[in-house]
């Protein structure tokens, strides 16, 4: 399907009247709304906030003390369980929290978001699967900020729609977002349209942008990994032209993200290739005093249900990203396989990430001689597709992002989201790094596309085995599964 | 044999695709006519998809915790469609708090659904149930 841009979308700065215009709109969209029409009552509150619940202070405070974050997310739909939750990982060392928002929230779907609220509170048991910000309103939402001190991000912006949810977070004293918005789309969204998202990304970046300069810095997590196999490339590519984006409305504490996939020197390879490629891009634009810094989400595949499995892999994730350099880490619970965490698995987690972290100490790559290959690689691959996007927009990266999407030179494997092309496979090497087996339109050259097919032949040649799609599902299904396998059974 | 035609889909607001492309990738090397809805599928798609391709089964997937909200009603609509009987799989997290598989399963039984299956369940699994289930 192609998607066209349709409402004459423009990478241009929003002025002040065209923001206020969309915003009545946007605060209508739920009665929660109304408890903010005054923005700069709501900025006043942000700016009165101690020092220890701001992301952008908190992160420039740790990055002097070398010190990294860790985050960890809690999303109950009873607000008191939600805070009580959020207390009991303070008080276990947490440094920052994510709130995550239920699903109907993050689709914008307020009525579903409320019904499940409700419910949950008369059954005395969560319904939803994250915490209905929008459905409680700032009021009630600043009894969290009140009580956790230390600094809270809101993923309301997951989906589609994030306008009131980013809203309401920030009014409500969380002071870090979630800024993307094709990723968005590939990650969770099936048919919106990505000309309105990227849109409704602009007013996102347009009030944290106004927060920011009005002494109240909103911390915007630009983040790259759809799910386990997301090519860290492209994953690259759309971080740096959501980064242009998010830049030209007046974003300035950008923390980039990248997901795990699982190779310890490709995932720290990305970590410096998305720094380095956004500080060079900012700079080609004339985005300047942009506050830099970079995080990670650990795997976004399958998690083996055994805790201890669980525990390997997130210790495997805390030692990539401390390898990469990141500034603050997302760590799962030991839960992760089976439901929202409850405060012992969430704890269970931090611990682990805490052990790591304290025992590795200043421990980076830097020069060993792969890790500077791959990261090459990734940037020749990042670079081909964001200076073909540009150029499809003579220059306007919004523009460059949907004609790049129709036209699959931006495509994004296994999403949900029907405007890619699809056609783009990856696959694993013997290292389990992730390469292109086919990369139908990305506009690579020659060696690129050499490169990924010699590090397949590599597996295929010491597995005895062609890489294909028997290789690609069993990847998929094998690595959560118990040490040693269970007789398989059907259901009971 | 004739070939048995299966719809699949992620029900809800669900957006987690891979495991479904799994599911779907692997009953066709079985064999089966898939009829694939992708993510974010209402009760109503699936259910439409079934009349017009005279499926024999729906496979829900659910993957994000809130499956027992999404699957609600769902046996009933199917009856009242003319899909009486047909053979109803759910199967991945189901609920979002941590329930044992037993208890997640009754759940779901009493929703109406032939086989339910947790987590890490391999496709090849159910479809040997399938098999059973649709007399193959």
């Amino acid at each position: 399907m192609a998607w066209k841009n349709e409402i004459g979308l423009k990478n241009k700065k929003w002025t002040k009247e065209e923001f206020f215009a969309a915003r009545k709109e946007v605060l209508g969209r739920w009665p929660t709304g109304k408890e903010i029409e005054d923005l700069d009552a709501a900025v006043a509150f942000q700016k009165g906030l101690a020092d220890e619940k701001v992301y952008a202070k908190a992160m420039a405070k740790a990055k002097k003390e070398d010190r990294v974050l860790i985050e960890i997310g809690v999303g109950v739909a009873d607000i008191d369980k939600q805070i009580a939750h959020m207390k009991a990982l303070e008080e276990a060392g947490a440094d920052s929290f994510l709130i995550q928002a239920d699903t109907y929230t993050r689709r914008a779907m307020y009525k579903e978001a409320q019904a499940g609220r409700d419910g949950s509170l008369t059954d005395g048991k969560s319904r939803l699967n994250g915490f209905p910000h929008v459905t409680y309103g700032t009021k009630a939402c600043r009894k969290i900020s009140d009580a956790i001190n230390r600094p809270i991000r809101c993923v309301g912006a997951a989906d589609q729609m994030p306008q009131l949810s980013a809203e309401i977070g920030f009014a409500s004293g969380f002071t870090c977002n979630s800024a993307y918005d094709l990723h968005s789309l590939a990650q969770h969204c099936k048919d919106y349209p990505l000309d309105k998202q990227i849109q409704n990304a602009q007013y996102l970046n347009w009030l944290a942008g106004y927060y920011t300069a009005h002494g109240a810095p909103i911390e915007l997590n630009l983040y790259g990994g759809v799910h386990g196999w997301s090519p860290p490339s492209t994953m690259s590519a759309m971080v740096v032209l959501h980064g242009i984006l998010l830049a030209e409305q007046g974003g300035k504490h950008v923390s980039a993200g990248s997901g795990m996939m699982c190779n310890v020197l490709q995932d720290a390879a990305r970590l410096r290739v998305d720094s380095e490629l956004l500080q060079e891009y900012w700079k080609r634009y004339g985005y300047n005093d942009m506050v830099l810094s970079s995080m990670t989400w650990p795997w976004m595949g399958d998690w083996p249900k055994d805790v201890f499995q669980n525990a390997g892999l997130t210790a495997l994730s805390v030692v990539t990203a401390v390898l990469g350099g990141a500034n603050w880490i997302y760590v799962k619970s030991t839960m992760e396989a089976g439901s929202v965490p409850n405060e012992q698995a969430n704890i269970a987690g931090l611990n682990v990430a805490k052990q790591v972290i304290r025992t590795m100490g200043s421990q980076k790559l830097h020069d060993h001689k792969e890790f500077l290959v791959e990261k090459e690689m990734m940037k020749k691959e990042a670079r081909a597709i964001i200076e073909r996007t540009i150029e499809l927009g003579d220059g306007d990266v919004a523009i460059g992002v949907v004609k790049a999407v129709e036209q699959g030179v931006i495509d994004v494997p296994f999403s949900p989201w029907i405007g890619f092309k699809g056609e783009v496979v990856p696959v694993r090497d013997s290292t389990g790094a992730l390469r292109y087996l086919k990369t139908a339109n990305l506009p690579f050259d020659k060696e690129i596309i050499e490169w990924n097919r010699e590090k397949i032949a590599e597996r295929e040649k010491r597995q005895n085995r062609k890489a294909d799609l028997e290789m690609i599902i069993a990847d998929m299904t094998e690595r959560s599964m118990p040490i040693v396998p269970k007789k398989r059974s059907a259901s009971r | 044999m004739a070939s048995k035609t299966v719809v699949t889909g992620v029900i809800g607001a669900d957006g987690h695709i891979v495991g479904n492309w799994v599911l779907r990738q692997v009953l066709q090397q079985e064999g089966f006519k898939v009829v694939s809805l992708g993510a974010s599928v209402s009760q109503r798609d699936l259910i439409n998809a079934a009349v017009e391709t005279k499926a024999d089964a729906i496979l829900v997937s659910s993957i994000y915790g809130q499956g027992a909200i999404d699957c609600d009603g769902f046996r009933a609509k199917c009856d009242e469609a003319g899909l009486k009987n047909i053979v109803l799989y759910v199967g991945g997290n189901l609920t979002p708090s941590d329930e044992s598989d037993e208890v997640v399963e009754s759940k779901f039984k009493a929703m109406g659904f032939n086989r339910v299956y947790p987590p890490q369940t391999h496709p090849a699994d159910a479809i040997v149930d399938l098999k059973k289930d649709l007399g193959l």
